[in-house]
């Protein structure tokens, strides 16, 4: 049966995306051992391993990486389990869910920027409170964004995280009937926090341990938001490889490639940790199964509402902090407002964007669009194989999928560029697309195939009985009752692709200028009015599709309020 | 002359494109050409100036020049090398870019580069190559003819007038601006030029004699050279901006930390900067420029054309654009960039030179007697030595 045609789409799936992401890990690995025929470097040594192990700063960067990018996702995991112990399901959780799309839609660079004018020293929360109280008058000399022990950085990363987990967790909560669950739970006397932690979180975190596992390798190997919320002196590793990556020394490529392949090893080493620690925690069953019911919630719900509280603060302060950049003529320190407003910084970046806009969103609609195509065929030929073999599991060859997720992006993308150079097919659109593909994909599958692999299948088999038509019973009753998920699975990839700097900027050459490269490149300059301009431009994009998103479904369930209900 | 004139003839006979080339074939041949020029983007009014530039050669010469956006010159040098890599000699994606110092010398020493070239360009007789040696010599790396002069820059200092009233003169007294006013003072990070250039004016200035940082850089005095400015660094840091536990990324952000009032005193390779700022409303009217007693380190920053520029052609041709009267008058005026010119005003006519002359002076532009001695960068060689030797001792 392999022979049949769905079987292609996992299988087109892997080799279009997988190919490109071994080629560049070797295109990475020969020069961290020395080959770079480019430079006259011809022999394979352990030279480049030893130069970046000698590099100063080296072990104090590989530190502060560890500790940011692994902290950041065990506490934004943390608050994630807490937020849903405290409040799901509840009237308040479905406005949330709603908040939860533009906050997704928030580029990391955009809200690092904008986190850092709230709480530097000269930041907004500063401003307000000496116009309040006049305190303090000047500038306080205090360490409260960039310090050197990482603390500012994970504050972002966990902030930018949480809601991300928050999402994929609500994709997969109604497969485990939490409403009952709690109601079993409640009526045998045991509290929230019982519940949760012994019948609930367990089976969530089975399902969620791909997203993790994606949350804890972008956070040991980004780069953009550490150069703007990291420590400096030194960076994290990841900023410390890319910048051996860019250095004027031409042979510290070579280090670079070695610091490179070393966050992959780095990186696949603490996902084993996770791992291995996500099973010795059953061991501790035992010890939670002791009959004691926990039956006060109190403390679980104030944990949970002040993470909410201050997340939820957070964003909208970041978000208002590049409204008011953005309209600003003059504002200095200690004016709680802008004392100029201008209109100028708009003028200027709207009559200049229109070519990146353009090229940001179509590449972001083409390469959502041709993932959500390959996320349905793979998902629909799981659900002809489970049919046939009922012991399938798609799980395993799935993985491979998410592959692209969970190493770095540093790891392999100077392979990718010289590669595609060698062909002759750098600088097309078509590779830009493809490029994205490969991050686009995961994130739309794993968006999709919760809501898609918990479809009650028996709709199907009364379709074609009905029909006898597959095509028709999947495209008028499968699909139909699921445009919501489809929806935000689309959704979200475009939103993947407009955040993508490294690739664009790699595989380009600097040909294709999207919203993104040129918000970074702004970033690097001195005139946050127009930083913010194009900040806010490059959060709008996805925010409108995440709103058609939302908007186009309700309107084509208008007449149909059963099948919205379908998640 | 004669040897210039020698070192003219040699090139040309080398490089066997041009033996049978002259100038209006060149612009002929650009025609239609599209150059791909990558130049730093992050400052909105030379993304402006680039504009104009490029509506200026499409009109005149019908070249098509089109501004990539770029962070930081080495993701250029990167894309180059990526390219080399990849054995693409020809049709390459970058067909100018903006540089100079070490990524200069990594260009040519790797064999990057195209040309010698601009002795073939007509603006390049216009500069002022006898006054403003850093033109000839990149950070002492010889300029060969492989890269066109753009513009000078000059490390200067700027203050907020409204907060301090004398700014310091010298490194000496900095650090005891410093110990009245904590906090108040900061440099960038090396690796950034910016903070590498710090280091190398106050290691010329704290030293007794600067001689030997103008020979390459050798391992057995290198620490008893240095000594002075570690000592300096060593009391400074205290003192500094955040305790000196963490550092700005350069000369922008600093601009950002001097319009926020965090810090009182910032940096800047471009003399008209303040001026320029104040044009644009990022920093305030109060803000002056300055400089150090003993002068501060000056250099130039050019155009180059990467070896496996397909459009060698039309890169020229605005490469000659950007050095002509018109267009460095133009970006000298400080309500435009205000980027101080490469050309010889005695080599200009009339006319020319009545561009310059025209131009308003800034609020906090300073004239080029208050400029004072211009010092040379020393050896090329010392900036990974120093930047090293920083991280060691302040990054590790």
């Amino acid at each position: 049966m392999s022979g049949h045609w769905l079987a292609w789409f996992p299988r087109l799936a892997l080799l279009v995306f997988l190919t490109p992401i071994l080629v560049g890990l070797l295109g990475t690995w020969l020069p961290a051992f020395g080959w770079f025929p480019a430079l006259g470097q011809h022999q394979f040594s352990t030279q480049p391993w030893l130069d970046l192990l000698a590099y100063p700063g080296f072990g104090t960067a590989l530190q502060h990486s560890l500790v940011t990018g692994l902290g950041a996702s065990i506490l934004a995991l943390v608050i994630t389990f807490l937020i849903l112990a405290a409040f799901y399901p509840s009237r308040a959780f479905q406005r949330l869910e709603r908040l939860l799309a533009p906050i997704l839609s928030v580029p990391h660079a955009a809200f690092a920027i904008g986190v850092g004018f709230l709480i530097t020293p000269s930041g907004w929360l500063f401003r307000l409170s000496e116009s309040l109280t006049g305190w303090p008058a000047r500038p306080l000399n205090w360490l409260t964004y960039q310090d050197p022990w990482g603390i500012s950085l994970m504050a972002v990363l966990t902030l930018k995280e949480t809601p991300f987990l928050l999402f994929m967790a609500l994709a997969s909560l109604p497969a485990l009937k939490v409403r009952q669950t709690l109601w079993l739970g409640t009526s045998l006397g045991y509290g929230r926090t019982r519940i949760w932690l012994l019948l609930i979180a367990p089976p969530l975190f089975k399902r969620l341990m791909l997203p993790f596992f994606a949350v804890i390798a972008y956070g040991l190997s980004v780069v953009d938001v550490a150069l703007l919320a990291g420590p400096t002196a030194p960076p994290t590793l990841a900023v410390m490889v890319n910048r051996l990556f860019n250095a004027p020394d031409l042979l510290l490529r070579l280090p670079g490639a070695a610091g490179a392949s070393l966050l992959l090893l780095v990186t696949l080493l603490c996902l084993a940790l996770v791992w291995l620690l996500s099973r010795l925690s059953r061991l501790l069953l035992p010890w939670l199964l002791n009959g004691q019911r926990w039956s006060n919630s109190g403390l679980l719900r104030l944990a949970g509402g002040v993470s909410l509280a201050l997340g939820l603060f957070t964003y909208l302060s970041a978000l208002l902090t590049l409204v008011l950049w953005s309209f600003t003529g003059q504002w200095r320190f200690p004016a709680p407002w802008p004392t100029e407003w201008s209109l100028l910084a708009w003028q200027r970046g709207l009559g200049r964007m229109s070519e990146a806009l353009w090229l940001t969103f179509s590449t972001g609609m083409v390469s959502a669009l041709v993932a959500l195509v390959l996320v349905l065929g793979a998902l629909e030929n799981e659900v002809r194989l489970r049919a046939q073999k009922p012991g399938f599991n798609s799980q395993r060859l799935l993985w491979l999928l998410y592959l692209p997720l969970l190493i770095p992006q540093l790891a392999f993308l100077f392979g990718v560029q010289v590669s595609l150079i060698w062909l002759g097919l750098d600088g097309r659109w078509w590779v830009l697309v493809w490029s994205h593909l490969i991050f686009v994909l995961p994130y739309c599958f794993l968006t999709l195939s919760g809501p898609y692999r918990a479809f009650d299948e028996r709709y199907t088999w009364l379709g074609l009985s009905l029909s006898q038509s597959p095509w028709k019973t999947w495209w008028r009753v499968k699909l139909a009752m699921l445009w919501r998920p489809i929806g935000y699975s689309l959704a979200t990839g475009f939103a993947v692709s407009v955040a993508q700097y490294l690739p664009t900027l790699f595989i380009g050459g600097g040909r294709f200028a999207t919203i993104t490269t040129e918000a970074v490149s702004l970033a690097s300059g001195s005139d946050r009015r127009i930083t913010a301009v194009y900040a806010l431009m490059q959060q709008l994009l996805p925010l409108l599709v995440f709103l058609l998103a939302l908007l186009l479904p309700a309107w084509r369930y208008r007449k149909h309020q059963e099948l919205s209900h379908y998640q | 002359m004669k040897r210039t004139l020698l070192t003219a003839l040699t090139a040309l006979a080398l490089n066997p494109a041009f033996a049978d080339l002259n100038w209006p074939q060149i612009e002929a041949e650009a025609r239609g050409q599209t150059i791909n020029f990558h130049a730093w983007g992050g400052s909105e009014v030379i993304n402006d100036y680039l504009q104009w530039a490029a509506d200026e050669v499409a009109e005149r010469y019908g070249v098509s020049l089109r501004h990539v956006k770029v962070t930081n010159t080495g993701d250029v040098v990167s894309q180059v090398l990526a390219e080399k890599t990849a054995g693409r000699a020809e049709g390459g994606s970058v067909d100018l870019v903006w540089i100079n110092g070490e990524n200069f010398a990594a260009m040519k020493s790797n064999d990057l580069l195209f040309g010698p070239f601009t002795q073939v360009l007509p603006n390049y007789a216009l500069v002022d190559t006898e006054n403003k040696p850093t033109t000839l010599f990149d950070f002492t790396t010889a300029v060969d003819n492989m890269e066109a002069p753009w513009g000078m820059a000059q490390l200067v200092f700027m203050y907020d007038s409204a907060l301090v009233e004398t700014p310091p003169q010298s490194m000496t007294e900095l650090l005891n601006f410093a110990r009245n006013s904590p906090g108040a003072v900061t440099y960038p990070a090396p690796p950034s030029f910016y903070g590498t250039t710090f280091l190398k004016q106050a290691m010329l200035e704290l030293a007794d004699d600067p001689a030997p940082f103008y020979e390459e850089v050798a391992e057995s005095d290198f620490e008893s050279l240095t000594a002075p400015l570690w000592a300096f660094l060593d009391e400074l840091h205290p003192l500094m901006w955040r305790q000196g536990r963490t550092f700005t990324s350069g000369a922008p952000e600093m601009k950002l930390l001097l319009n926020d009032g965090e810090i009182s005193l910032s940096l800047s390779f471009n003399p008209n900067d303040a001026s320029n700022a104040i044009a644009i409303g990022e920093l305030p009217e109060s803000v002056r420029t300055y400089v150090h007693e003993g002068g501060t380190i000056g250099n130039t920053h050019f155009v180059a054309i990467p070896y496996n520029s397909s459009q060698t052609e039309g890169a020229m041709v605005v490469a000659n654009f950007l050095m002509s009267p018109e267009a460095q008058a133009r970006k000298a005026d400080v309500d435009v960039w205000g980027d101080p010119t490469v050309l010889a005003m005695d080599k200009l006519t009339q006319s020319q030179r009545a561009l310059f002359e025209a131009l308003p002076r800034g609020a906090a532009t300073l004239s080029d007697a208050e400029l004072g001695t211009v010092l040379r960068e020393p050896h090329a060689s010392w900036v990974a030595a120093l930047e090293r030797a920083w991280q060691e001792r302040y990054a590790n």
